[in-house]
């Protein structure tokens, strides 16, 4: 090991100042591309709408449908009843300011 | 603590708090640092750029288990991408054994015969007959040893990256030394 030890500590004095890589000037651009979504990404946006529209459709038509039992069972109008007065209510109105 | 260390630390509690943004601040101070400890390992510049993305990916994942109190972002930060370079040597190691003395350069070539120190030695050609030397040494052999002589790491500073003793270190670096001594040694009557 004596013998060649000038030549190692040579090797390593020359490898020592070999040129490192450099990070190209797009490199932060690159790493933040894969760790944060970028906001114009409509694919994974949709993604994660979609579940929840979905979600929040399904509660108003069971609010929907509850309140209807619920309003049936009290012997109420139901709201179909309401909305079936307000029709002909409005087709009385319509009717009277196309024929007056 | 140090200032940047203190710096460091605020960054990445304002990343977790809710503004990943800010990470680009962490890539941009440390990216040259990412470089150069991987650079040491691979000469490809497109695989060294591939590793440092996985290093600062990594990092981003695992941003959480940063903890200030037991090493600056920098430390923690190196360690990774040293890990990242021991896993590159121990995935390349059945590759680099297949390296034929024919495939060395002719300065090296040269360099190598020669008793004194006239010949002239470029950086490169310096890096080729370490990798010749150094391919039978283990990847672990091949890390710290790369560490203590050309990186110019002490051995607290490499036990610190390497999470491995002080003593086993200084062991290893000696053994390593004298592999790579004997393997010159036979690279030069081989020639």
């Amino acid at each position: 090991m004596k013998d060649n030890d000038p030549k190692l500590q040579k090797l390593f004095r020359v490898a020592r100042e070999a040129p490192s890589v450099a990070p190209p000037e797009t490199f932060a651009d690159q790493v933040m591309s894969q760790v944060t979504p970028s906001s114009a990404d409509n694919v994974t946006m949709i993604h994660f709408l979609l579940p929840k529209l979905a979600w929040a459709a399904a509660f108003v038509i069971a609010a929907f449908l509850t309140s209807e039992v619920i309003m049936n069972t009290n012997g109420l109008p139901s709201l179909t009843a309401g909305t079936d007065e307000l029709a002909s209510a409005w087709d009385f109105e319509f009717d009277t300011i196309i024929t007056p | 603590m140090s200032a940047i260390a203190e710096e460091d630390a605020a960054c990445v509690r304002s990343i977790l708090a809710g503004r990943p943004e800010r990470f680009r601040e962490l890539v941009e101070r440390y990216q040259d640092r990412v470089f150069a400890i991987l650079s040491r390992y691979e000469r490809d510049r497109g695989r060294v750029e591939d590793m440092a993305q996985d290093v600062f990916v990594k990092a981003w994942r695992h941003l959480k288990k940063f903890d200030p109190l037991k090493a600056p972002f920098q430390n923690w930060l190196s360690r990774m991408a040293t890990n990242a370079a021991l896993n590159h040597v121990r995935a390349e190691k059945p590759f680099r054994e297949q390296v034929p003395i024919s495939q060395l350069g002719e300065g090296a070539l040269e360099w190598l015969q020669q008793e004194d120190d006239s010949t002239p030695l470029e950086a490169m050609e310096a890096r080729e007959i370490l990798n010749h030397c150094m391919a039978d040494l283990t990847p672990d052999e091949q890390l710290i040893l790369t560490m203590a002589e050309i990186e110019g790491c002490t051995s607290p500073e490499i036990s610190e990256l390497t999470g491995k003793a002080a003593g086993t270190i200084r062991v290893a670096l000696h053994r390593a030394k004298q592999k790579l001594a004997n393997n010159l040694t036979r690279l030069q009557e081989s020639l």
